[in-house]
Order: structure tokens, then sequence, then C-alpha cells
């Protein structure tokens, strides 16, 4: 386990996904997949926001993956708040030129998906893990940040999913 | 000895691991790990010998993983402390200015 996977990547694990083979192929070899409490947040707060029983259903069966250990939570603590708190006074906004043109939210929903990227971040800064992303645009951002603030820390790397799908 | 013979026929030679070069040593072995060694010289057609080691290294491989990780937590945390410190602690604002700072707008904020 070097690095943590951020809600793009943690949220293709559904049932028969080829992330749910990485994750489980991870965990057999003793190594579990490693997913940033932030990134819960954002996925079950989709999956419950919808009334679809579907969605609610998928919801309850991530909840067995936590709950037996298959995914392994990196929680958000005081050290990863603390620097999470510079970057976002650095960083109060999505960086505009960086948002992707397909996502229809709100300036609002985009807003609280920013700060959840920079919590996702600083989780696995504080932990002396890389992120894992989908999103390399934003976490790269993040990344340059953390390493202007804090020039002497070994740098976050941001590195692309293990799988394609 | 008919039987034997046809067993050993149809029975793949085990393989041999390559030679080594390390200490000699004589351990006490748990029997939950012996357990899981001789699974898995079974699943891999290794002897139990082979199979520790081969249990041993995948362990420190994940060891050695697991004190990097915490080396790289602990420089960064440092580095974040050098910054957080840097600025000698001098008049400290008065409490209105401080719930201000949190708690209400800023000139940046959009409208």
């Amino acid at each position: 386990m070097t690095a943590l996977w951020d809600t793009s990547v943690a949220s293709r694990v559904q049932p028969g996904s080829d992330a749910l083979a990485y994750v489980l192929a991870r965990l057999a070899a003793g190594e579990p997949v490693s997913v940033a409490a932030p990134a819960i947040v954002e996925i079950v707060f989709g999956l419950q926001r919808q009334a679809d029983p579907r969605l609610t259903a998928l919801s309850g069966w991530l909840a067995g993956l936590l709950d037996d250990g298959t995914l392994a939570v990196v929680p958000f603590g005081g050290r990863a708040g603390f620097i999470a708190g510079h970057v976002r006074a650095e960083l109060p906004y999505a960086p505009p030129d960086r948002r992707d043109r397909r996502d229809r939210r709100s300036k609002t929903m985009r807003q609280a998906a920013w700060l959840l990227d920079i919590q996702i971040a600083a989780t696995a800064f504080a932990a002396g893990l890389d992120v894992v992303t989908r999103n390399r645009g934003d976490f790269e951002v993040i990344a340059e940040v953390l390493r202007a603030l804090y020039p002497a820390a070994p740098p976050l790397a941001v590195v692309d999913s293990p799988f394609a799908a | 000895m008919p039987q034997r013979a046809a067993a050993t026929a149809t029975t793949p030679p085990r393989k041999r691991a390559p030679r080594v070069e390390g200490e000699r040593t004589t351990l006490r072995v748990p029997n939950t790990l012996i357990a899981q060694a001789d699974l898995l010289a079974a699943e891999l057609g290794i002897s139990r010998n082979d199979a520790l080691i081969r249990l041993a290294t995948r362990g420190a491989e994940l060891q050695d993983r697991q004190r990097q990780i915490a080396e790289r937590r602990d420089a960064r945390w440092a580095a974040v402390m050098q910054h957080a410190t840097s600025v000698e602690p001098g008049e400290f604002p008065s409490a209105e200015e401080i719930e201000q700072a949190i708690f209400g707008p800023h000139e940046d904020d959009p409208e």
C-alpha cells in the first residue's frame, strides 16, 4: 500500500468490475487497497441522494466492503485537517481552467467536491502515501501547492488508475 | 512395486529452489504458519522450506514498504511543522478578530 484511491477511482469498485477484481487480488496478496475517508463521503452521498433503490443497494454492498476490510479506509485526521486548511487557504476555489466540461454539477456542488479533493490529497500527504486518481489535473494543482507550502517535504505523487475501465 | 512406479510416473517432479547464499538456522515455526506454508507448497509444487522462505520474503517486502511509508509520513509532517512554526509568536489577535477571520466574509469571496 503506497497510494490512496480518490473518489474517481474508488467509485469504479462495483460488482463484477475490473476494479473489484483488482481490489480482491490486492486483498489476497495481503495489501488491501486504501481509500481516503473523504472519498467515501463523496461516493455514498452520490448514491444516496437519488431515490433509486438500485443505488441504495449498491451503497449497502459498499458498506459490506468497508465492514469486512476489503477496502482499507484511511481516516481524515488532525494532521490531514491542518494540511487541508493550509491548502484551502491557497486554493479556496477549484481552478476554473481545470474544470471538466462534462461536469454538469452546480457551482456549489463543484465547490463541495473541490473541498473533498483537498481533503483527499491532505489525507494521502499526512499518511505518507501518494494519490491515485482519474482526475490528474486538479490533484496536480494541489500537489504543486503542497510542494510550495512545504518545500522540504517528500512530494505528493499523482498516480494513474491501475485498471483501464 | 508397480503402484509406486505408476505414482512416480504421474507426479510432476517437485521444483527445486535455486541455491541461495545465507546462514543456515533452526527455528520453531508456529503450526498456523506451517499450515500456510504447506498450502503454498502444494499450490506451487515446492518444498515446505521453500514455501517458508517465500512467505518470509513477502513479509519482509511488506515490512520494508511500511517502513518507507512511515518515514515519508514523518518527513512530511516535520516539513509541515517547520512551516507552521516559522513565524515567531508575538501578539495574538483578539477573540473577536479570530471569530471574524474564521466565520466572517472574505474580500476574495464571490458575491
